[in-house]
């Protein structure tokens, strides 16, 4: 942008820098949580080499995916719950419908989120189950447990994002089934798959193989693409590396490599740009770093935009960052917990600021335990008021064009850039995974984060400032461990009125078709949804995929 | 260097992804001198037999995604039984306060709130380490 | 019956609260460690030790896991020593390798697997590990694996403790492989190239392979040619070819000098470790504090000399004794 900066402008910085020259080197120089520093003004002068000549709604994206901003299409508010067997979550999902919780035009968005029994991959008898079912997260394992999902739910007018962990495919397989079920064909179904093996990269946690996990979240794109198309089939789930520890910064180049990395395997697979990745969508986190939060979510739009275009993509919607923001868990405290409603709300406040799509509040209690009724709907109304009292959704980028934000912008892409670039030299991200490049980075950035919130350089409230000694005695919300009872009934009485001989059938179809996969002669997803068909659980169909897909631990 | 250091076992779930607090406590512990054993177990059995093998004077339990009373109340058996009656029990992580008094009945000696200085564990480990009991 | 005798007798009916804690002794360097230690030695010995060593992120403890799995697969015992660094700076360290075995150890009382820190240690062992293995090799153990450090080179010691030495490689190390290959028939029994669906795997594989290394025994004898393999620890693929080429290995050196020859050196390092530690404690220590130590280089020859005339003494003294006894 090439400014014309007048004589008066001139005079106004001579009488800015005259009225401060007194105190001007006693001021300390401020950075970004990504450690970039920041200055006490910005002007003019600092978007000489900007790009300002941009509007909302057209490549590169930097100020917005809709012309209008929110004003037609105003955020999801997609909040994330589930617990107990399907019988809570169903209870809850009818409240929170009640409570207006809301998608795009009105529609149902139900984000459910699977307890570890199931992400694992084990169903309510396994013995690591105990003392895990139901307890972060909803217990669905069954067909009977899928027909009540969904029962009596307009497939065209409600999402389904479930977040799974390694069972995936046998999740989506299960719903696929209850779909047919109902006697209704699979294009309707609406919704999203986590599909997030290289999540691995920065999780303690043991998964497939990282071969196998890029041809496991393939097979999953491919089947959506053939048979769901409104099926959203992959989430880059920048979120997680953000709770890993990662700065925004570090989080946009490891989320846009890790995006990059899917796009790379699906073209390997053979599957055209425009075929898929416009399917593909972001969750991100979100601090309470307000001005650096907005940049980041610019920046990122803008760079997913020229990656898709770099990558063959021709339609500019296939070229949408679209983002769902889960407002960073770690931020929160278990110090003053009610501290953490202003935090949530600068949170969700940079989300709308920065335009994404979508957005989960947390409940100032999660750093206790599972949300209350009363915090989950504190969260849910912290949005609406966003959304209808503070006059934010009425105009699209509001930020753009400040000096500062603009800057900001700029310079974040510049700094995840150099990451991304870095990587993408040495393999990528997934051989980022495999080195433990990336875990090994972020890390390192948690770790020193961690020592200046210990030394008190960065400064949070009710922790290293203000503390006080005074307990919380906060009751969190408790789940009944009867629970665990009425998950293994239901798994029982499930398993009784199967035919335990198409059962076997189908299962040894699904290790026959993870043969294939591993050949490369077939896919598995037709198989999974078969085995689903035959009553095989969630638990089942994992057993010959971890058989096949190995166990891996990452370096 | 044949000094006495102190061992801990650091245990997380198998299965929960949140790992961030489990691995700055356990930098934090290293960097405070003590030998550090990770491990994330499936089964609290895991814990108390890891514990035993590595004959370590803390076992400290990260607990993220709940399940902090089912744990206690597995694992100090599982201790005792093994005869590791001298171990140090600590917890840590999304543990609400309330529950302290509780899981010090049930022989867990102290828990921590999340995002505390490793310090302060590190402080509390080494004033009670050795004089910890399970009877 | 004593403390001694009974620690060992528990050790030896497979105790793992007394082996763990008798490790810990031994790590900590403590006097009656020593004596447990000898009262166990006659159930030493049956134990088949390996050694597994290899450059960081070759996935070694991916590879003892699965060593595990095959062996327990075979109805062998195992027990495993998987040494970690120390931190210089704090003296702490973080041991991340049982971690990695898991899986395959979990429930299962065939299994004992105890991670050491080095504490300064070099040469990718703890000073502990010779006599940890001897706790895990008298508890009944049929099989010991030792995991180093893997810090590339200085990987000798452990091929002064186990029976066989395997090394673990992976592609994409192309200098370190290199700077390894001189190494490599000093200390390697077997070489395995790990991680072998990776790119670059085949082509490793090949050029170590043709390399022919050949390990010479002490007794001038057949020499052994060291075996190439390929695995993928993860996949569980080329394992037990593994474990058939580390038998194969342990029957070969059974046959010849070479066995004997390993067991002196271990018992020889023993003789100096044990020695050194007493001499250390009941002779160093007091002389250090009760002399001047303005010249310690002089103080410490005179000492020494002292020693050396007193033992020389001794020495004769009972040579002379023995004289005496034969008139």
């Amino acid at each position: 942008m090439k400014f014309e900066l007048s004589d008066k402008f001139e005079a106004a910085k001579e009488t800015w820098a005259a009225r401060r020259a007194r105190y001007a080197d006693r001021l300390r120089p401020a950075k970004t949580l990504s450690g970039l520093p920041v200055k006490t003004v910005y002007t003019p002068e600092d978007l000489a080499d900007s790009d300002l000549e941009e509007m909302p709604g057209a490549y590169p994206f930097t100020r917005g995916l809709h012309p209008d901003g929110y004003a037609l299409t105003p955020w999801m508010q997609q909040m994330v719950f589930g617990y107990g067997t399907i019988e809570e979550t169903r209870q809850k999902m009818e409240k929170m419908v009640a409570e207006g919780m809301e998608g795009y035009f009105g529609h149902k968005v139900f984000n459910t989120v699977y307890d570890i029994p199931c992400m694992y991959g084990i169903d309510a008898d396994h013995p690591e189950a105990k003392g895990n079912l139901g307890q972060c997260g909803v217990h669905m394992s069954t067909g009977d447990d899928y027909d009540e999902l969904i029962r009596g739910w307009d497939l065209e007018t409600t999402n389904f994002s479930m977040i799974t962990g390694d069972n995936c495919l046998p999740a989506l397989a299960l719903l696929a089934a209850a779909v047919e079920r109902r006697g209704e064909p699979l294009h309707k179904l609406h919704g999203n798959s986590m599909n997030w093996y290289p999540r691995i990269a920065v999780q303690d946690i043991p998964s497939w193989e990282p071969k196998w996990g890029y041809a496991l979240m393939i097979d999953l794109i491919k089947w959506a693409k053939d048979n769901a198309p409104a099926w959203n089939p992959a989430n880059i789930f920048m979120y997680g590396l953000s709770e890993a520890g990662a700065t925004p910064v570090q989080e946009l180049a490891y989320g846009l490599s890790w995006g990059k990395s899917i796009i790379d395997a699906g073209l390997e697979a053979g599957l055209a740009p425009d075929d898929f990745i416009g399917r593909l969508s972001f969750q991100i986190g979100c601090t309470v770093n307000l001005f650096e939060e907005v940049a980041k979510f610019r920046a990122h739009r803008r760079m997913w935009a020229k990656i898709c275009k770099e990558a063959g993509v021709t339609k500019p919607s296939n070229m949408h960052a679209r983002v769902h923001v889960h407002t960073s868990g770690y931020v929160l405290t278990q110090q003053q917990l009610m501290n953490n409603n202003a935090r949530i709300t600068l949170q969700a406040l940079a989300a709308v600021l920065g335009g994404v799509q979508s957005i989960h509040t947390c409940s100032y209690d999660e750093a206790v335990g599972v949300p209350t009724e009363e915090s989950h709907r504190t969260a849910l109304r912290t949005q609406q008021i966003l959304m209808l009292e503070s006059g934010v959704r009425d105009v699209a980028d509001p930020l753009g064009g400040s000096y500062y934000v603009e800057k900001l912008t700029d310079e974040m892409e510049a700094a995840a850039w150099e990451i991304y670039e870095e990587l993408e030299a040495s393999g990528g991200y997934r051989r980022g995974i495999e080195t433990g490049e990336i875990k090994r980075n972020i890390d390192n950035a948690s770790y020193e984060m961690k020592k200046r919130i210990n030394s008190g350089d960065l400064p949070v409230v009710g922790v290293n400032r203000y503390v006080s000694e005074q307990t919380e005695n906060y009751e969190p919300f408790r789940i009944d461990e009867a629970i665990e009872d009425k998950a293994r009934a239901r798994l029982e009485a499930y398993r009784a009125k199967r035919d335990q001989a198409a059962v076997d059938e189908a299962l040894e179809g699904v290790r026959e078709a993870c043969q294939a996969l591993k050949d490369g002669t077939g896919p598995l997803m037709p198989a999974l949804v078969e085995a689903a068909r035959k009553g095989v659980t969630n638990g089942e169909m994992m057993v010959p995929m971890r058989e096949a897909f190995g166990w891996y631990v990452s370096e | 260097m044949s000094q006495e250091r102190i061992k801990v076992l650091l245990a997380k779930k198998k299965i929960d992804v949140h790992g961030r607090g489990t691995k700055l406590i356990a930098r934090e512990l290293r960097d405070a001198g003590m030998e550090v054993v990770y491990f994330r177990f499936g089964v609290v059995e895991e814990i108390a037999e890891a514990a035993l093998q590595e004959d370590v004077d803390v076992v400290a339990v990260s607990i993220m995604t709940s399940g902090q009373m089912q744990v206690a109340r597995e694992l100090i058996p599982a201790l005792k039984e093994r005869g590791m009656t001298d171990v140090l029990v600590i917890m840590g992580g999304i543990i609400p306060e309330v529950d302290f008094e509780p899981l010090r009945e049930l022989g867990v000696h102290r828990c921590f709130p999340p995002g505390l200085p490793g310090g302060v564990v590190a402080d509390y480990i080494r004033e009670n380490v050795g004089t910890a009991t399970l009877a | 019956m004593d403390a001694t005798t009974d620690q060992a007798e528990q050790v030896v009916a497979g105790s793992a609260l007394h082996a763990g804690r008798l490790i810990t002794r031994i790590e900590n360097g403590r006097a009656d460690a020593r004596a447990v230690l000898r009262s166990l030695a006659p159930h030493c010995g049956k134990a088949q030790l390996i050694g597994v060593t290899g450059p960081p992120g070759a996935g070694k403890s991916t590879l003892v896991s699965a060593l595990i799995r095959e062996l327990r697969g075979r109805g062998r015992t195992v027990g495993v020593i998987a040494v970690d660094p120390s931190s210089p700076f704090s003296g702490g360290a973080l041991l991340g390798d049982r971690d990695r075995m898991v899986e395959s150890s979990s429930g299962d009382s065939g299994v004992f697997i105890r991670s050491l820190a080095s504490r300064g240690a070099s040469g990718g062992l703890a000073a502990a590990a010779n006599d940890a293995v001897d706790v895990l090799d008298a508890m009944g153990k049929d099989v010991v694996i030792v995991e180093t450090v893997g810090v590339g080179q200085g990987e000798f010691d452990i091929a002064r403790i186990a029976h066989t030495v395997v090394l673990v490689l992976v592609p994409g190390y192309g200098d370190a492989l290199q700077a390894m290959k001189a190494g490599i028939t000093e200390i390697a029994d077997v070489v395995v190239v790990n991680k072998s669906d990776s790119p670059g795997a085949e082509q490793t594989f090949k050029e170590l392979a043709a390399q022919g290394f050949q390990r010479t025994g002490p007794d001038g004898g057949p020499p052994w040619p060291v075996p190439v393999l390929q695995a993928s620890a993860l996949r569980h693929d080329g394992i037990a070819e593994l474990v058939d080429a580390v038998d194969e290995h342990h029957r070969f050196t059974g046959r010849t000098a070479w066995r004997t020859a390993h067991e002196h050196a271990r018992r020889r390092a023993r003789f100096i470790a044990f020695a050194n530690d007493r001499l250390r404690e009941e002779l160093l220590e007091t002389a250090a504090d009760a002399r001047a130590l303005t010249d310690p280089y002089g103080a410490a020859e005179e000492f020494v000399t002292e020693l050396i005339e007193a033992h020389r003494r001794l020495t004769a003294h009972r040579a002379a004794g023995a004289e005496t006894e034969q008139k």
